[in-house]
């Protein structure tokens, strides 16, 4: 039987009142700004910028005819 | 053939999972409904199940989210009067901390209340029935309205003519004193020859034009005569009518379970302007205060930083803080409702 007490134990803990509790992998906005979540985001950004430009790219000069 | 393993993501780290998720509603719901819990807002009987219930609700998991939100309508409800001019809503969100869309701080809540926008928005001249007043004694129609305007200033915000004068000193006048200032130094930075023909450029309001229709004390109302006076002039029920609407004003405000500021009600909490207003107060139809507020509100629009709420408060979110908001938020409610009684009076409908 949920109380107030304990359901103010529970999304405490658990962040949720939900018995299956908060789903694997739910990450805070504190282990975004890990330094893992850094040295991931700047890896990913390196090889990005290697991908080479988008030719499909829209600019002014880019006339789509009917 | 190629394996099944060959197929599978290749792992980069053991500590990195394949897949995340932002644990973001959570940040707004579970705080405030523990806070909610705390102050005994959710009580216990909302986390049992209904006597009869059917068996989808016995089994369903409890959700903090619809706990919260019947906790505060609940709540909400039970402060509301009969009212007659004014309808206001409640939620709670987060905003981004600087008024634009950045430095989102978690572990703040807003509480804003906005105007139900499917009724009228109350609007009222406030001409007809202050002259009639001033007219039977001289001061009785700027004591009252200065009543009006002490009890604006612990309403949410409204488009009145105090908002209107302050946009007006902002928007025109600046730092000059006077008419003959302001005019001079638009004819410097315009480059023009005389004064008129700075005027004939239509889009500058001098004071004298603001108050061209209107006596300088709309804007600066003063309690000039006193309550004795007015009990010895007042000669018919729409006079007593006004004194017992004040009356009941002051009696509101100067008890001792009255205990906001004005600084404690309105959207100024938040840093970006409101466009909305609990009610229009106007000397006359199509006046000078409606233009002025009509360009201000013109102006906030096109800057695109705006909010529509009429109440903002900030709270990080706790049994106390909880309880303060709902305190400070009963006396505003029943000063409205005071207020309404007065607006009845003393406004005539536009």
């Amino acid at each position: 039987m949920l109380t107030r007490k304990t359901a103010i134990a529970k999304l405490r803990e658990a962040g949720t009142l939900a018995s299956s509790g908060v789903p694997v992998n739910t990450i805070t906005p504190v282990e975004v700004d890990s330094p893992l979540a850094r040295v991931l985001a700047s890896t990913l950004a390196h090889n990005k910028a290697r991908s080479g430009p988008r030719l499909l790219a829209p600019s002014f000069a880019h006339v789509v005819l009917p | 053939m190629m394996g099944p393993g060959l197929l599978a993501m290749p792992t980069l780290h053991a500590g990195i999972p394949s897949a995340v998720r932002l644990r973001e509603p959570n940040s707004l719901v579970a705080p405030l409904a523990i806070a909610l819990l705390q102050a005994n807002q959710i009580t216990a009987a909302m986390l049992k199940s209904r006597p009869n219930a059917p068996l989808v609700e016995v089994f369903a998991e409890p959700d903090e989210r619809a706990l919260a939100v019947a906790a505060l309508s609940t709540w909400w409800t039970s402060i509301q009067y009969c009212s007659k001019f004014f309808s206001w809503g409640l939620h709670v969100q987060q905003l981004p901390e600087d008024g634009y869309h950045r430095h989102l701080d978690e572990s703040t809540i807003w509480f804003c209340m906005t105007r139900n926008t499917d009724i009228q928005m109350p609007r009222f001249a406030l001409e007809p029935r202050i002259t009639a007043l001033e007219q039977h004694l001289a001061g009785f129609g700027q004591t009252v309205l200065a009543v009006l305007f002490d009890a604006t200033m612990y309403l949410p915000n409204a488009l009145d003519p105090w908002r209107a004068v302050s946009a007006a000193q902002w928007m025109h006048w600046h730092d000059f004193q006077t008419d003959e200032e302001l005019l001079e130094d638009q004819r410097e930075e315009r480059g023009y020859e005389t004064i008129q023909q700075v005027i004939d450029d239509g889009d500058i309001l001098t004071r004298a034009e603001f108050y061209g229709d209107m006596p300088r004390w709309v804007t600066s109302p003063a309690r000039v005569v006193s309550r004795g006076e007015i009990v010895a002039a007042a000669s018919n029920s729409f006079h007593h009518d006004v004194i017992a609407a004040c009356d009941a004003i002051a009696v509101l405000v100067n008890g001792p379970e009255f205990t906001i500021r004005p600084h404690e009600v309105g959207a100024h909490n938040y840093p970006a302007d409101s466009v909305d207003g609990c009610m229009v107060l106007l000397w006359r139809d199509n006046d000078q205060i409606s233009r002025v507020l009509d360009d201000e509100l013109n102006m906030h629009g096109e800057a695109g930083d705006y909010i529509e709420f009429i109440d903002v408060q900030r709270m990080v979110p706790s049994s106390a803080a909880i309880k303060k908001y709902q305190s400070r938020t009963r006396q505003v409610m029943q000063l409205a409702q005071l207020t309404e009684r007065l607006l009845e009076l003393i406004g005539e409908p536009i």
